[in-house]
């Protein structure tokens, strides 16, 4: 117990942090969820098929294979009226050339604009290039730059406090540094060329299977593997490695060759029932989950303060129609409507957000509601009126800020329940595309397979559960921080 | 005991206590019973639910007993109920309704249209209309007519609809002269001309009458009437031309083509071009003759538009020397005395010779239009086969298909149909709410609709399943409240021990280990055990003993936790923790010793043992999440209480801990226990999809499932009225129970 005393004169906020700061077990959870976080940001730079950086001896007599693999060879093409691009023939016949040049397709008229095609000169000397940072989906980029944001507000709200800021200014400054960080970002992430995503035509796949010749250096990920490729140099279904070598199947190493034995020893944890690597899918799909976790909580977090209050503040007939509404939603049976609505639509990942955020407000709007309920007649609620303050300000500048500490704890546990459901989605087929790798994807291969390999099961439960409990841990700390009443 | 006790403070008056408890212990044996029965599906009879109203009546009349403003308090609760019931069917309906896409496929057999001479027998049915019918999607639209037979027979009407599917023949047959009507739908926009004929028992049959108009109008209105195809008119055996035409759309939609090849097939549709746009198909005419064209315009939604003006197409065949005409037709059904023409249509300009049937027959030309026609009388009775075959210098072709006639001497045909009646305008698809309400209404006769996937009852499935769903459930909710009050109870008189954290740590991992994960681990452990059999409850043979290592190996573990729980160290409270884990214990006890034939086993119905057995897995699967969550409550609830004062009074009293805890702390610190019922049960039918999809059992969830993933409406609704139902009574069961207890609220607080 914590001896109130020592806190006098301290405000709520002061109190709550320090109370967490003391509380071990909910920082243990923290700290795993932002490595998970970490895991679910760089997922790209652990698991990729892609080298990170490719420097390529290039040898000046011979046509260096490897610069076409990757789209490197590159033609000049002259116009009559002079223009020049740089970029590939795709198809040429006696009357139009089809011309590709930095992914725009053109073609042009033989006979009165196009003059002549040359080879670019050869590059002599090493060739380095970055397929990985080249290839980057919009999705990694954006995780990138909320990693950035975080880096940027959290260091200046820190340093704000340590200088006796107000908690407000604080929030409001960080915010102000953070976003447009966000702004710029998001703009160059849309505006870059499509010359980019050329190189995602590159097989890397079978880049990462071939030897690289002599004086070739590649800086892998730490595994070389994506998690939709398939590896074909190795049985589905393939035990992690130390185990697979029975007798029997030594005798097949021996026989195909070193080829089939560095692909097992590059699959650390087996592959799939598709020779998909199963610690790349892991690692990947920690960002599925993570990723409805926070915005379906987000969602219905938003919607249902909103609701919740209104119902609240201005009781009466509004609040007897909300709350009929959410007594409806609340004795259904979750997972089925969820089922249900998830079946009738396309599989996506958005719907998975969207429906879960749609059954879940109402936990939110009725703390939200009660809250409002106990503040609506107190004094400083009073006074705000008194001095003439619209209803949208008492709500959301007066009585809201007051309210919100449960919903914090609430939706704490409700990324956790989020990611629960997610994965009982996933694991039944329903929902997030079958192909995509997550953890309840991967599970439900494992199932179908679980009388002989049963393995495969055993990893995305385990990290389900150490996901979940870390999030619940950390929601015990908060409650047990803002409510010391509730305290067990 | 009259008196309202809303005026008691402090805790619980023994007395009500005492109905209370009873109260639930009727409820308690009624949910007992039904999970017996649900071992049995064939005792799911009239009995389970006479039982189940009796104990519902003797509830209510215990509680009334004690509370007269229970009355009004349940009838509010009743209104909320069907509000709340109303609102749940309402949205689901609305969801699997107005999702996109339709369940039935929307591929209309593709082909005839405004009744121009084409073979109905071409015709493909679609095959989702009797769903859609069932559903109540589609608008049906009364026709009727008047018929009369100069011989006075009994007569059917069938109906010509026009709009390419099967004609309709009306069930009954009428008196001659009486009135008969039948009900269509018309699967496409358009405008459609209605005829009907007669046919008498003898089979002869009228000429069509003269047709009503119907108007059928969507949203997306059909595009216009395409031009005639355009192409090469005269062609050799397998050439393969392209035929074009062009079609307008009203609504400025874009709009794709079909064409009718004349010889049965037709192409698939070209892609949605801008109005106006011409669109093409080729086709290889494999047979030589004289064929029509017609082309037709999909709009948005496949909206069609009527087909085009035939494109006359001559193929011939330089190998064969002649193709054989197309087959006659004409009236079928003639009285001896009358003469009647028949035509047909060449395929090549040679002279064509029509054989009567009746050892008759007679050549004629073909005119200008290609059509050949004759004049013919059936002097006798009987039916006969007319048909036709074109001859010439070089040659003669074969017959052509046949066609049949029937005379008589004696039998007059009906008349022509006459007062055909209809609407003048239609729609084809209901509005959602009308089917909404059609549904209630067939709800309200207990009739849930037909699978559409499975093509059964959908209440026979659920009588067949409910009870599998049911006797897991309430054996895993029995469980939870059984093994998480005395949990809670003794973590919170031991807060703080090193017991009470490893028992909260235990439940706290409990409370985030996904189920699913849960129980395909369960498998892996149980399948080489071969004791605890997985899954599958309602398939295996009965009679199966189980006394696999699995089995010893839970029974063990069973034991050892009954041990565990009877040697916790509590100086006042040994006594019950030994009775606690003794009721735990027993009924495991009972199931591992039954396979051992004792006399009373037989008591019990063949095969309840292995159902039992099967059930192991999944209870374990579905109970312990709730546990983790319900003991936590409990302790939180119980911490809430001891610190009260009266707690402190009566330990000062000097009464001992046993009194101090289960009598005075027990029964306040389990309020907040029963409301959790209201999240419990539906939580256990969400988890029952999962649990029955693990272990592959044939119950509710599964059947919601695949409901859903199959997109079988009526299944999906039978399923959320069942849970819905479910998860109400629970509630108002809960409310009660919560008002029983805790005399600090009333009913009347309730009401408000």
């Amino acid at each position: 117990m914590t001896d109130e005393s020592t806190f006098t004169g301290q405000d709520y906020w002061s109190i709550v942090f320090r109370q967490l700061r003391k509380n071990k077990l909910g920082l243990a959870g923290l700290g795993v969820v932002v490595v998970l976080y970490l895991f679910a940001v760089f997922a790209p730079f652990l698991a990729e098929s892609k080298p990170i950086r490719l420097v390529h001896s290039n040898p000046d007599d011979k046509p260096c294979t490897l610069c076409k693999d990757l789209g490197l060879s590159k033609k000049k093409l002259t116009l009559k009226d002079g223009r020049t691009f740089l970029g590939r023939i795709v198809k040429s016949n006696d009357e139009t050339i089809v011309f590709d040049h930095d992914g725009v397709t053109e073609t042009f008229d033989k006979k009165t604009q196009f003059a002549k095609a040359e080879d670019l000169p050869r590059q002599h000397g090493p060739i380095t290039c970055y397929p990985l940072l080249s290839s980057l989906a919009t999705v990694d980029l954006y995780l990138l730059v909320s990693l950035a944001c975080i880096l940027v507000g959290v260091p200046i709200f820190i340093v704000l406090r340590r200088r006796k800021w107000s908690r407000f200014a604080s929030i409001r400054i960080a915010a102000a540094a953070a976003l447009p960080i966000l702004v710029v970002c998001s703009v160059l992430i849309h505006t870059r060329t499509s010359m980019l995503n050329k190189l995602n035509q590159v097989d890397f796949p079978r880049l990462a299977q071939k030897r690289l010749k002599a004086g070739d250096t590649a800086l892998w990920p730490l595994i070389h593997h994506a998690p939709s490729d398939q590896d074909k140099r190795v049985l589905p279904l393939s035990k992690p490695y130390p185990w697979n070598l029975t007798e029997d199947e030594h005798a097949r190493a021996v026989k195909t060759s070193e080829e089939w034995e560095t692909g097992l020893k590059s699959h650390l944890l087996g592959t799939d029932d598709q020779r998909r690597d199963v610690v790349s899918m892991m690692t990947h799909a920690v960002r599925i989950s993570l990723s409805v976790g926070f915005f379906s909580v987000f969602i219905y977090v938003s919607i249902g303060v909103f609701i919740g209050a209104i119902a609240g503040y201005f009781g009466g007939w509004v609040d007897a129609v909300i709350m009929r509404v959410i007594e409806i939603i609340m004795c259904f049976p979750t997972l089925f409507l969820i089922i249900t609505i998830l079946a009738l639509v396309p599989p996506s990942i958005f719907w998975v957000m969207g429906t879960i955020a749609f059954v879940g407000w109402t936990t939110v709007a009725r703390l939200v509601r009660a809250e409002f309920l106990k503040l609506r007649q107190q004094d400083f609620v009073q006074s705000a009126r008194a001095l003439g303050a619209s209803r949208m300000r008492i709500i959301f500048r007066h009585i809201l800020p007051n309210a919100v500490s449960p919903v914090f704890v609430s939706a704490t546990f409700g990324i956790a329940g989020a990611i629960l459901t997610e994965s009982a989605l996933s694991f039944l087929g329903i929902g997030v595309p079958i192909d995509q790798a997550t953890w309840g994807n991967v599970l439900r291969i494992g199932r179908s397979c679980v009388e002989t390999d049963w393995w495969l099961a055993l990893w995305p439960g385990l990290a389900i559960f150490i996901t979940v409990t870390s999030f619940n841990l950390f929601g015990e700390a908060l409650r047990d921080a803002m409510d010391p009443r509730l305290k067990t | 005991m009259t008196e309202s006790p809303t005026q008691v403070r402090g805790p619980v008056s023994g007395e009500q206590l005492k109905s209370a408890a009873l109260a639930a212990l009727a409820a308690m044996g009624a949910s007992a019973f039904l999970a017996v029965v649900g071992i049995l599906p064939g005792l799911m009879t009239t009995l389970t639910w006479v039982f189940l109203c009796l104990s519902v009546l003797l509830v209510a009349v215990y509680i009334i007993g004690f509370q007269r403003t229970l009355l009004t308090f349940l009838t509010r609760r009743m209104l909320l109920m069907t509000l709340s019931f109303f609102g749940i069917t309402i949205l689901t309906f609305t969801i699997i309704r107005l999702a996109p896409g339709d369940p039935v496929s929307m591929e209309v057999g593709i082909g005839g249209g405004e009744g121009k001479g084409i073979d109905a027998s071409k015709l493909t049915r679609d095959p989702g209309q009797a769903i859609r019918e069932r559903l109540h999607m589609v608008v049906k639209h009364p026709f009727s007519a008047r018929a009369t037979d100069p011989d006075g027979d009994p007569l059917h009407l069938i109906f010509s609809w026009g709009d390419g599917t099967p004609e309709a023949q009306s069930e009954n047959l009428v008196t001659s002269g009486g009135r008969q009507g039948v009900e269509h739908y018309f699967p496409n926009e358009g405008d459609y001309e209605v005829r009907v004929r007669a046919a008498d028992v003898h089979g002869f049959e009228s000429e069509l009458s003269a047709p009503v108009q119907i108007r059928i109008r969507e949203k997306w209105l059909p595009p216009r009437k395409p031009s005639a195809p355009s192409g090469p008119v005269k062609l050799k055996v397998g050439d393969e031309p392209p035929y074009s035409s062009a079609a307008e759309s009203v609504d400025g939609e874009l709009v794709s083509l079909r064409f009718d090849w004349g010889d049965g097939s037709f192409s698939p549709p070209t892609d949605p071009a801008p109005s106006g746009t011409p669109g093409a198909r080729p086709h290889k005419f494999m047979k030589s003759g004289r064929f029509e064209l017609r082309a037709v315009a999909l709009g948005k939604k496949n909206a069609r538009s009527p087909w085009s003006d035939p494109l006359v197409v001559l193929v011939e065949d330089p190998n064969a020397p002649h193709p054989r005409p197309g087959a006659l037709g004409g009236t079928a059904y003639v009285h001896a005395s009358e003469e009647r023409e028949y035509s047909g249509r060449a395929a090549v300009d040679a002279d064509v010779e029509i054989s009567w049937g009746d050892g008759s027959s007679t050549r004629v030309k073909p005119g200008a239009d290609g059509i050949f026609k004759s004049r013919h009388r059936f002097a006798a009775d009987g039916k006969f086969i007319v048909r036709a075959k074109h001859v010439s210098d070089a040659g003669a072709s074969d017959w052509s298909a046949e066609f049949s006639v029937r005379s008589s001497t004696t039998n007059h045909r009906p008349d022509v149909p006459t007062e055909l009646t209809g609407p003048a305008e239609g729609a084809i698809r209901t509005t959602v709410l009308w089917q909404y309400v059609r549904w209630i209404a067939d709800l309200a006769r207990l009739d849930f609709g037909r699978s559409t996937s499975e093509n059964k009852d959908v209440f026979v499935m659920i009588k067949e399943r409910l009870p599998r769903t049911l006797f897991l459930d309430i054996v895993a909710f029995t469980l939870i409240y059984i093994i998480a009050v005395p949990i809670g109870i003794f973590s919170s008189t031991h807060r703080g021990s090193v017991r009470d954290r490893v028992i909260t740590v235990i439940l706290f991992m409990f409370y985030s280990l996904p189920t699913f994960w849960v129980g395909t681990m369960l498998i892996v452990v149980a399948t080489p055990l071969e004791g605890l059999p997985i899954g599958n409850i309602y398939c295996s043979t009965p009679e199966k003993h189980y006394t696999g290592l699995g089995s010893h190996l839970f029974m063990s573990l069973v034991v050892a936790i009954a041990a565990f729980i009877a040697f916790f160290r509590t100086p006042r409270t040994r006594s019950h923790a030994f009775a606690f884990s003794l009721a735990v214990a027993a009924p495991f006890m009972l199931l591992y010793f039954l396979p051992f034939q004792m006399p009373w086993a037989r008591l019990l119905p063949a095969g309840a043992q292995d159902k039992l057995w099967h059930g192991v897995l999944p209870v374990l699967v579905l109970t312990y999440p709730g546990l983790a969550a319900l003991s936590r409550y409990a302790r939180s609830g119980m911490l809430d209480v001891v610190r009260q004062d009266y707690i402190r009074t009566a330990r000062a009293k000097g009464l001992s801990e046993n009194v101090v805890i289960f009598k005075h702390a027990l029964r306040n610190g389990m309020i907040p226990i029963l409301t959790l019922m209201a999240t419990i049960l539906p939580a256990m039918i969400s988890g029952s999809i999962v649990v029955e999809w693990i272990f592959n059992v044939q119950g509710m969830g599964l059947m919601a499932y695949d409901g859903v993933t199959k997109r079988d409406y009526p299944v999906i609704m039978a399923v959320t009225t069942i849970s819905a139902l479910l998860t109400l009574v629970g509630l108002l069961i809960s409310d009660i129970l919560y008002v029983l207890v805790d005399p600090r609220i009333s009913f009347e607080a309730k009401n408000d």
